[in-house]
């Protein structure tokens, strides 16, 4: 007798299955190579804050496709208040703006102001931030993730800036492991996003880790999106040089090494 | 969501300053200011308040936790740029003060405002003035209570910042740590920015307090050091010379000028 299995569907999950998200593949390839695809989950970790190169990021989803971005929805999760409205719109004119596509085409004679407003108020109108002041608003806002999901189809990225920022806030007499705190943090979005497949990107301080070995002595990195694994961990290192870091990347495929300058208005890889 | 604000920053200082500074402080974010003892932190303050209410209508909110913030001296130094009286009540009434001992209290004073229990109308800037004089009541506590009232801190303070639109400076202490036969890379690893002295086996060392968990929350950290070899008397008045350094990116000094500080406050 042949045995018959039956997948139960809700209305929210067959949603989401319908609603195919955007691919987001190959959009910063300095970091991610090919990647990441979808589902994929990256921790972002420094001694400094990495809100510019955040800016950075979050510029590349949100520029047109004839612009080499992705053209994606993004929603912001500010924790820790270092993302400031005012200088992330000045770093997306000036990265618009000094652009090659602008700088090569013809038309820079006839680009102006207007036309700037009008590409940055489409690309505004594709982000979400949400400014999140305690641990409580933290949990609801995981837990209101997939509404905001299915209200706005085009999000295909999350990025929390910084997870662990209410740690301390809610440990009382019994301690949870740094590690721990944040596999359950993970854990937690990546249920609430399961159904949706969206990147995660998440940044946490150095110092926040059980263990104080260095990157090529962490956990492995996974190859498909798994619970409570990450797929990319980098690390962005201040050198003597102002304005100059190393970054080291780990994924599946072992660990690269590269650098950049950083600014407050430019990136620049090296 | 409006994402066009451009938040206005804060022209308190004289020229060189505000330069360095792209404008003032920034509204919206808390700022450090960090000094070792006796570098001129809470002279500073007090300019910073006289700054940022003389010819405006803003409210300053002075939490001194150390018991070492004078009217007098607040005085003193309306007195020598030639105000009138008026002008000096006005001034003084604008600047609102409140002693606090224990960090409880500091943080159901900042709970107060958010509800609205406490309303003070134009407030523009909140210095705090120590933050290490609380902080340190709870070194060495295994419960690690300190951290989450800090925590808690932090929280109110980023509310308060974003949605009063105020700037929020925190007087932060630097310590000075003599290590033998440390390794750069040592250094490094400890989070310690700076060495001043070298000598045959010995590195000073400098320390920002407050611990690991807050070397990442200040959005901005300004850096007061007296110049000592520049001290001169002019006309009776002592006057020091002070360096400001900004922090870069790398937590290292990025940009630097001088003040100068007499009776008549820092200029």
């Amino acid at each position: 007798m042949s045995s018959t299995t039956f997948k139960i569907e809700s209305g929210a999950q067959l949603l989401a299955r319908l609603n195919r998200k955007h691919s987001i593949e190959n959009f910063y390839p300095m970091l991610f190579g090919a990647g990441p695809k979808q589902g994929e989950v990256v921790e972002m970790f420094s001694e400094i804050n990495v809100t510019i190169l955040l800016y950075d990021l979050i510029c590349e989803t949100l520029l047109p496709v004839y612009f080499g971005g992705t053209e994606i929805g993004v929603i912001l999760y500010s924790c820790n208040g270092n993302f400031s409205y005012d200088n992330f719109v000045s770093y997306m004119r000036y990265k618009i703006s000094t652009h090659p596509i602008i700088l090569q085409s013809s038309v820079i004679q006839n680009f102006n102001d207007i036309q700037l407003n009008e590409i940055q108020k489409k690309l505004l109108s594709n982000i979400f931030i949400a400014d999140i002041y305690d641990a409580t608003q933290l949990y609801t806002s995981i837990h209101n993730l997939e509404n905001v999901l299915l209200e706005h189809k085009n999000i295909s990225m999350l990025i929390v800036d910084t997870l662990t920022a209410f740690y301390w806030t809610e440990q009382t007499h019994k301690f949870i492991k740094m590690d721990v705190y944040l596999k359950n943090l993970l854990q937690m979005i990546q249920k609430a996003s399961k159904e949706h497949k969206i990147t995660i990107i998440y940044t946490r301080p150095e110092h926040f880790s059980s263990s104080k070995e260095s990157i090529e002595m962490l956990e492995s990195c996974s190859k498909l999106p798994v619970l409570e694994k990450v797929n990319y961990r980098i690390q962005i290192v201040p050198t003597e040089e102002n304005s100059k870091f190393h970054v080291n990347i780990q994924s599946y495929n072992g660990i690269q090494r590269t650098q950049l300058y950083m600014d407050s208005y430019t990136i620049k890889w090296i | 969501m409006d994402f066009i604000t451009i938040f206005t920053q804060f022209s308190y200082f004289f020229c060189s300053l505000n330069t360095m500074l792209s404008g003032g402080l920034p509204k919206g974010h808390i700022t450090e200011l960090c000094g070792l003892a006796n570098s001129g932190k809470t002279q500073f303050c007090h300019q910073l308040a006289i700054n940022c209410v003389k010819e405006t209508e803003n409210i300053v909110l002075y939490i001194d936790t150390k018991g070492d913030f004078s009217s007098i001296r607040i005085q003193q130094i309306l007195d020598s740029h030639k105000k009138s009286y008026k002008e000096m009540a006005e001034i003084m009434f604008r600047i609102k003060t409140v002693r606090i001992w224990i960090m409880e209290e500091l943080i159901e004073l900042l709970q107060n405002i958010k509800s609205g229990a406490l309303v003070l109308n134009k407030l523009s800037l909140i210095i705090i003035d120590s933050l290490p004089t609380l902080m340190f009541q709870h070194l060495g506590d295994e419960s690690k209570i300190g951290l989450a009232l800090l925590n808690k801190f932090v929280n109110y303070c980023r509310f308060l910042c974003r949605h009063l639109q105020l700037c929020v400076v925190c007087v932060n202490i630097l310590t000075r740590w003599l290590d033998q036969d440390v390794e750069l890379e040592d250094e490094r690893n400890q989070q310690q920015y700076s060495s001043i002295l070298h000598e045959s086996s010995y590195v000073e060392k400098q320390n920002r307090c407050l611990g690991k968990y807050w070397q990442q929350i200040p959005y901005q950290v300004l850096f007061l050091e007296l110049k000592q070899l520049q001290d001169k008397k002019e006309f009776e008045n002592i006057v020091k010379q002070l360096t400001i350094s900004v922090l870069g990116t790398n937590n290292k000094v990025s940009k630097q000028c001088l003040v100068t500080l007499s009776t008549t406050g820092v200029s």
